[in-house]
């Protein structure tokens, strides 16, 4: 299994008040359970479930994902420019795993 | 046969013809411009999160093995166009190489390192990784000296029928490309953007993955990655598309 | 199976019984908006009618909104009918989200009816549907 891997394209910087685009892409199989592998076995439902982004600690969106998202998946959402700070994007998996990553962003 | 049936026997002549006469394409030109947007936006396209893997195994040290980045320096200058030369007759052992290949001879024979295997996570990440630096550089890879006798058995293994269906490669990427086979339209069977996400597979694959996919669909026989078989259709792909810059990582449905 | 029976086994049965008999969009849409029909109205929904591959849907859903505290989308939800799960996905949003303007890649089982239903902070709901075909790729090599 591949190491997670996210990459999150936004705007560095942006101007008080201005509506940024978020894109969010994530690297997992995000396996919906049932499948049979390779070697016969039962592949177990293991999926991201949610993904929360908080932005300067107040939470600006929410993702619940089931098992109809697409595996490796991409979001794109938007959120006002209100002050300089950091952007955390938490991901939890199936079983409790925690996933982070932080972006900033530059309120000029 | 009815006059109907000769007419239409006609234009079908003619479309074939029409398609031999056409400049080749790459994959992507039989993409959904939604696809083809896609492919090229690094924020969407999920090539680069294997990319992106590749790119830290390639600067990571392990131990006291060099990293991939202490022989070839600032890679985006000194590896760009490498991709576009492979396959390539490898000087030493006189065998013909894919980029795959080559990578995976520096990591047994200069980094002594356990190979990661064909189609392993690593080895895709790698590859694309450094097929990436040679994103947009025309194909330039040699049929000539030491390549002539794969590049010849690289044809052959295109121009012959194989499998339950007796089709041959030709039959359908030279003399039926742009017509319908179920869902997709048939492409020239161009391999400049592998290693490519394809979404029937949810996740990136080799080229090589493809080629055992093409001959699963013409019930023929499947070829191990890596096979002798399948480098020097490689080889033949590779020279036919002499000029088309390499678009890895590629999105294909 | 009559609407009357389908609904009592709606109400009766744990969610995970319920996919014997796969219940109707409108009954799956009641579900998330506690019984409200929602309004087809203020929201777009851009999906594929040809779909090229089921793993991997595009879809990106506008909903009109100010935004603001006093009138904002709570929340967007994916609804695909014959999936075997057909709550597919759910967006919150809040006032700072500035636009309710969502794009995602979504897996869908089959050819069937997607639908979209937004909770407006008014205690409304909007919704929009589509029709979509999935079509089948020409080699499909299992792996």
């Amino acid at each position: 299994m591949a190491s997670f891997n996210a990459r999150i394209t936004m705007p560095a910087e942006a101007k008080a008040g201005e509506i940024v685009e978020i894109r969010v892409l994530v690297r997992h199989p995000m396996d919906r359970g049932g499948q049979v592998d390779a070697a016969g076995r039962v592949v177990p439902r293991k999926i991201l479930n949610r993904l929360t982004v908080t932005y300067v600690g107040e939470p600006v969106f929410r993702y619940d994902m089931h098992t109809g998202v697409s595996a490796n998946p991409f979001v794109s959402f938007t959120t006002r420019a209100v002050e300089t700070g950091d952007l955390l994007f938490e991901w939890r998996e199936d079983g409790g795993a925690t996933f982070t990553r932080t972006a900033r962003l530059v309120v000029t | 046969m009815s006059a109907a049936g000769r007419a239409l026997a006609i234009v079908l002549l003619a479309l074939a013809g029409t398609a031999l006469a056409d400049e080749i394409k790459p994959g992507s030109a039989f993409l959904s411009p939604q696809m083809q947007r896609q492919q090229e936006d690094e924020a969407r396209n999920p090539g680069w999160l294997w990319v992106e893997q590749g790119e830290e195994l390639f600067d990571r040290r392990d131990g006291t093995t060099p990293a991939c980045l202490s022989c070839h320096a600032d890679p985006r200058q000194s590896l760009r166009g490498a991709a576009a030369r492979y396959p390539q007759v490898d000087a030493a052992s006189g065998k013909l190489i894919n980029l795959e290949g080559r990578i995976e001879q520096c990591r047994v024979d200069r980094q002594k390192q356990p190979a990661f295997g064909y189609e392993s996570q690593e080895l895709l990440g790698l590859t694309a990784y450094v097929a990436s630096l040679s994103k947009g550089v025309p194909l330039s890879v040699s049929a000539e000296g030491a390549a002539k006798p794969f590049y010849e058995a690289g044809k052959a293994f295109y121009q012959r029928r194989q499998g339950q269906l007796n089709l041959a490669c030709t039959q359908c990427h030279d003399r039926l490309v742009g017509q319908k086979l179920r869902g997709d339209t048939i492409s020239y069977g161009i391999g400049t953007g592998y290693p490519a996400y394809r979404l029937e597979w949810n996740g990136l694959g080799s080229l090589h993955r493809r080629l055992r996919a093409c001959s699963l669909g013409v019930r023929a026989r499947q070829f191990d990655y890596g096979s002798d078989d399948y480098l020097a259709l490689e080889l033949y792909l590779a020279v036919r598309a002499k000029g088309l810059a390499l678009e890895a990582p590629g999105l294909r449905r | 199976m009559a609407a009357g029976a389908a609904g009592f086994a709606l109400a009766a049965l744990p969610a995970s019984t319920q996919a014997a008999a796969p219940p109707a969009l409108a009954e799956l849409i009641a579900r998330v908006t506690e019984g409200a029909v929602p309004e087809r109205s203020k929201i777009s929904f851009d999906i594929p009618q040809l779909v090229e591959n089921g793993n991997s849907v595009d879809v990106a859903i506008l909903v009109e909104s100010p935004m603001t505290e006093a009138d904002h989308v709570r929340w967007i939800h994916v609804i695909a009918e014959k999936n075997p799960f057909p709550d597919v996905a759910r967006f919150h949003l809040t006032p700072r989200s500035g636009r309710a303007d969502i794009r995602a890649t979504l897996r869908l089982a089959t050819s069937q009816k997607v639908a979209v239903v937004a909770s407006l902070s008014s205690g409304g709901y909007v919704m929009a549907d589509a029709d979509i075909v999935v079509t089948l790729s020409a080699c499909i090599d299992g792996g």
